[in-house]
């Protein structure tokens, strides 16, 4: 008792003392929490731009694929190259994309090379009037291919998001 | 003209672990074209004209398809020996990776089977 008469001044402080620190560590555990919480909202955002732009991409493709099923000479080819062009820029999008697990981002690369390599072709062909040496069966069975790829990709961000 | 340093080990490289098989080539919808991906760049091997002295291309791409580098080569009797050598390198590497890229040794090997199976 004497003890605690003589140094209750002293006890006050330290009592003080822990309870700010107490306070100051639950601030920073909110500060913490209020700030992976927005970094989840923003990766969230990212991810949903990602797919968003995946879907296009795909949109487009199957566009492509159903323009490129008429016979060659009655193909608008140009309207083939613009929706080349946007689904190549789509893609271009999701390869920048943040939350992007690698495997993915390397088949998103992959499909824009390959869809770089197909408008090439087809602008040549076009240039020197002979669309119809197009193997466009081909092309549309390779499209197919890389809109299956697409949902993979697709189908990856979302369980690496979740 | 000699080929870049860098880009002179990188076709020796790619050759070496194509033939390990370790980097895995592909199709694309131009036949004489095929592209590999290596961890965040894809690099493509083009053939034009014709199959015995046709010119080659490579290419190094980033993921979002632009062309970070390339190199092409001819040859013929009006080229240097250095030249020459070059697209000796690329074909190399072209005829690799297009097997490579169309299982060809397996279609062969296949193929082989089956006639064995017949005799």
């Amino acid at each position: 008792m004497d003890f605690l008469a003589k140094h209750w001044g002293d006890l006050a402080s330290i009592v003080g003392l822990a309870y700010a620190i107490y306070l100051a560590y639950q601030a920073r555990t909110a500060a913490e929490q209020a700030r992976d919480a927005a970094r989840a909202a923003r990766d969230r955002i990212f991810s949903l731009d990602t797919i968003k732009e995946l879907t296009t991409a795909k949109m487009a493709l199957n566009e492509i694929i159903r323009l490129q099923r008429l016979t060659a000479m009655t193909v608008p080819w140009d309207i083939v190259l613009e929706r080349y062009g946007s689904a190549r820029d789509s893609l271009v999008r999701c390869a920048e994309g943040l939350g992007v697990p690698d495997p993915q981002r390397q088949s998103i690369g992959e499909a824009i090379v390959l869809l770089s390599i197909m408008e090439e072709s087809i602008e040549r062909a076009c240039l020197e009037e002979d669309p119809g040496r197009l193997d466009i069966a081909g092309f549309n069975q390779r499209l197919s291919a890389q809109m299956n790829d697409l949902e993979r990709a697709r189908i990856a961000i979302e369980r690496a998001e979740s | 003209m000699t080929f870049p340093e860098q880009i002179d080990r990188l076709v020796t490289k790619l050759t070496e672990l194509t033939e390990k098989d370790k980097v895995e080539w592909k199709e694309t919808a131009n036949a004489t074209t095929f592209l590999a991906s290596v961890d965040k760049f894809i690099v493509t091997i083009n053939r034009t004209g014709s199959e015995v002295n046709g010119g080659l291309s490579f290419q190094i791409l980033d993921r979002t398809g632009r062309a970070v580098e390339g190199v092409t080569a001819h040859v013929g009797r009006d080229k240097s020996a250095v030249e020459n050598a070059n697209w000796e390198r690329l074909r190399d590497l072209y005829e690799i990776a297009r097997r490579r890229a169309l299982h060809s040794e397996k279609v062969v090997s296949d193929l082989l089977a089956s006639l064995e199976r017949i005799a």
